[in-house]
């Protein structure tokens, strides 16, 4: 492997970490009380990661990483999508029966999904717009 | 699609990392390509045939 390739490869998985760090740091504090240190915590690895892709001199991002994402993209929503039309509609049915309870988790989960399907909604309706 | 790639490439004595540089892509990109695993964009596949001067259709050509 070339030099190149290990940059590349180096400023990847540094990105990556650094959301990640941000992330786990920003709930780790949540957890621990500090919440608004947290947001600060999460900012600085934010900022970080975005400074880091945007002032690097490899190319960290490309054609077909963009390809990669949107198929995962797409497979998640689809995977989401179908999943969502199978579980509400039984679990619906089975609290209709009196078999389940609906706690109250799954209701924010439902308008979750119904959100995330409208917000994708408009953006197929953006996309096609522009073509 | 198939792709001269490899052959362009090593007869100019390029290593993958040399030609991702000139084209602005990653080494794994020219590497994906070269072992047809996936298809560059018209954009991509313009560099390319300038890089080596030539035409798009004297790098890829569709499968048999």
């Amino acid at each position: 492997m070339t030099a190149t390739a290990h940059t590349t490869t180096t400023y990847r998985r540094t990105y990556f970490g650094l959301w990640a760090a941000a992330g786990l740091v920003f709930a780790l504090l949540i957890a621990a009380g500090y919440p608004l240190v947290g947001v600060g915590a999460f900012a600085l690895g934010a900022l970080g990661a975005t400074a880091l892709q945007h002032r690097s001199s490899v190319v960290m991002f490309d054609e077909r990483d963009t390809t990669v994402f949107q198929e995962a993209g797409a497979n998640t929503v689809a995977a989401v999508g179908m999943s969502s039309a199978v579980v509400f509609p039984t679990l619906t049915a089975l609290r209709a029966l009196g078999v389940v309870e609906w706690p109250l988790w799954l209701a924010h989960l439902g308008w979750f999904v119904a959100g995330l399907f409208a917000i994708w909604g408009l953006m197929v309706a953006v996309a096609r717009s522009k073509r | 699609m198939n792709n001269r790639l490899p052959a362009l490439r090593e007869g100019r004595g390029e290593s993958q990392a040399d030609l991702a540089a000139a084209v602005g892509v990653t080494r794994q990109t020219i590497n994906a390509l070269e072992r047809d695993r996936y298809d560059p964009s018209l954009e991509l596949a313009f560099a390319l045939a300038d890089h080596y001067d030539c035409a798009i259709e004297d790098i890829f050509s569709p499968e048999a």
